[in-house]
């Protein structure tokens, strides 16, 4: 009921963003971020309450997931936007939401199933929590700086100058603070859960790949940025890819790659 | 002419568009490795591939591609690089006199750490898996013995397991005078052993007797994960449970049927496609068979490894995470973020 609540004030912010945006003011709308917000508040909400329910923290299947990473967006861009104020960038907050909004509704579908369960013993770890957690808070900052990234090649073809130059910092810092954030979650924690639940820190599991193949595109990201030449375009590209092998690692692993991390369902 | 080789080699060891080629080399043929299912037999994808795709992988290692020299050499580049860029970074910042940004060097040394207690653990760890009945004992590395007491195994009503606890014994000198429990996420470590809690096996098997017809007085065997029709239902046999609820079976010695809450947990399959969870003590009736007997049976499946590289690893991580936090730090305190 209340992710049904959630789903639907998300999509009553969309509008409202749209109906901004298409009125072309210069400041962005004054009060979807207190919505974004109070869906943020009742996301997590839910993980509370399924939580108390198996004892345990929820997030150890593919709905509970879901719902926390939503639930990270819809607060970073609440912060975003308070820390941002007049400067905030109405199609940001825009694109970013409507991801928010995507993954909350596959957290509805079929493919994420509801029902609560307590974890199974490789799951039950405060290990295990903070490998999830992490990586999520760190994702966060992933798409936005994704949302970033494609604006800033449709800035290009605009010949924007200034806006790309905003929006190549914009990436850049919300990578800065999504990276160590993502590397202690899915690399450090994920290892350490790894060994107390399998016997091995690494085992090259499609899943540890992908989350090293993530994160090794962030850090060339990280490192092109020392070169002049790679900034920019270049830059905006590595970010959206970057996003791009962020979800494949949480969805296309589960669901088309088999190994030891097969809980997502 | 010798100083400016040195100094081209210096050049290319410390270059970031070498570090950055070197990503993007081990990206893309991860990515390739990982829609290779690793390690199988070769027959394996012969049989799944077309012949050309199958000797493309046979013969570039793709089955095992993060053991092949494929991944090594460029990792070892990868490797030298980073040392190369790291001494680099932190001599001449210094030479400069340069404000000292710590977290992305710490950072760094976390990562070379890691790669070579990564090797370590590549060439020295040893694993090897052990099946144990209540009452066995097996002798391990450093002079000690362990000894299984019981395992116990439980689910919760869905049938999705709960825990998996071995309790045992263990001791050196002849002597078992020490006991703990392995649980999943909750290793031994005994020595310079790690034992993880990693599988069982179910052995449990019922006796059925037909109660008439043409087999009447015979007795059938059926063990866990085995199904008998009868009638327009199917009876899965999924454990075999010594508590009331039918959710534990904790086994202290196999074979013992004297347990009075003995139960042989079945799940009922019925033609409409409903399945329910049913318990049959000894003595009840499915149909026109009784259970005649029910004989616990179980075995616990612990995993027993040693590994040098693993202080090195927790060094090496815990170097990292400080240079991440010292990075972050640094660059809020500049208000870069």
């Amino acid at each position: 009921m209340i992710s049904l609540i959630a789903f639907f004030l998300l999509i009553g912010i969309l509008i409202i963003q749209i109906v901004f945006i298409i009125r072309g003011d210069k400041k962005p709308d004054p009060f979807t971020h207190y919505l974004l917000l109070a869906v943020s508040l009742l996301l997590f909400s839910i993980t509370i309450y399924r939580s108390i329910t198996i004892k345990f923290v929820a997030i150890t299947n593919t709905f509970e997931s879901l719902v926390f990473f939503s639930a990270v967006i819809c607060l970073v861009l609440f912060i975003y936007r308070l820390k941002a104020k007049e400067k905030a960038i109405e199609l940001l907050i825009f694109g970013a939401t409507i991801i928010a909004f995507i993954l909350l509704s596959i957290a509805s579908s079929p493919i994420a199933p509801k029902k609560i369960a307590p974890p199974i013993p490789a799951l039950r770890s405060y290990w295990l929590v903070l490998h999830v957690t992490f990586s999520f808070i760190g994702e966060s900052f992933f798409v936005v700086s994704f949302v970033t990234g494609i604006y800033y090649l449709a800035s290009v073809k605009r010949g924007d100058t200034e806006k790309m130059a905003t929006l190549d910092r914009l990436t850049a810092t919300f990578i800065a603070i999504g990276y160590p954030i993502f590397t202690a979650g899915a690399l450090i924690f994920g290892a350490i859960w790894a060994r107390y639940a399998w016997g091995s820190f690494w085992s090259w599991d499609p899943k540890e790949t992908w989350a090293l193949i993530t994160w090794l595109v962030y850090t060339a990201y990280l490192h092109a940025r020392f070169l002049g030449k790679l900034r920019g375009k270049f830059s905006a590209v590595i970010a959206i890819i970057g996003f791009l092998f962020t979800i494949f690692t949480f969805f296309g692993v589960n669901y088309l790659l088999s190994g030891l991390h097969s809980y997502g369902g | 002419m010798k100083k400016s080789f040195w100094n081209l080699v210096l050049r290319f060891f410390k270059s970031i568009k070498l570090a950055l080629i070197l990503i993007g080399y081990l990206v893309i043929t991860s990515i390739i490795a990982t829609l290779v299912p690793q390690g199988r037999e070769a027959s394996f994808y012969s049989h799944e591939f077309s012949p050309l795709v199958a000797r493309i992988i046979l013969q570039f290692n793709l089955d095992n591609f993060f053991r092949s020299v494929l991944f090594l050499a460029p990792a070892t580049l990868f490797f030298i690089n980073l040392n190369v860029c790291t001494i680099y970074r932190f001599v001449t910042r210094i030479k400069r006199g340069a404000k000292l940004r710590l977290g992305p060097d710490i950072l760094h040394v976390g990562l070379i750490i890691l790669m070579i207690a990564g090797v370590v653990t590549l060439f020295e760890r040893q694993e090897a898996s052990v099946f144990l009945a209540p009452g066995d004992i097996v002798k391990l590395q450093g002079g000690y013995r362990m000894a299984l007491e019981s395992f116990r195994y439980a689910v919760y009503e869905s049938g999705r397991p709960r825990e998996w606890v071995s309790e045992v014994k263990f001791g050196t000198q002849g002597k078992l005078d020490r006991e703990k429990k392995i649980e999943v996420n909750r290793p031994l470590r005994i020595g310079s052993l790690n034992i993880f809690q990693s599988s069982y096996k179910d052995l449990s098997v019922i006796a059925l007797e037909a109660m008439s017809g043409a087999n009447k007085g015979k007795v059938y065997s059926m063990h866990t994960g085995n199904a008998i029709r009868v009638g327009n239902k199917t009876y899965n046999l999924i454990q075999v449970a010594t508590d009331e609820s039918g959710l534990v079976t904790e086994v202290r010695k196999n074979g013992d049927t004297t347990g009075d809450k003995l139960g042989a947990v079945f799940i009922v399959f019925e033609k409409n496609g409903k399945a329910t969870r049913k318990i049959y003590r000894i003595g009840d009736t499915i149909d026109d068979y009784r259970i005649k007997d029910i004989v616990p049976w179980m075995e616990t499946g612990l995993m027993v490894v040693e590994d040098p590289g693993f202080v090195p690893i927790l060094l090496g991580l815990l170097v990292l995470i400080t240079g991440l936090m010292l990075t972050f730090y640094q660059k809020i305190k500049d208000k870069k973020i």
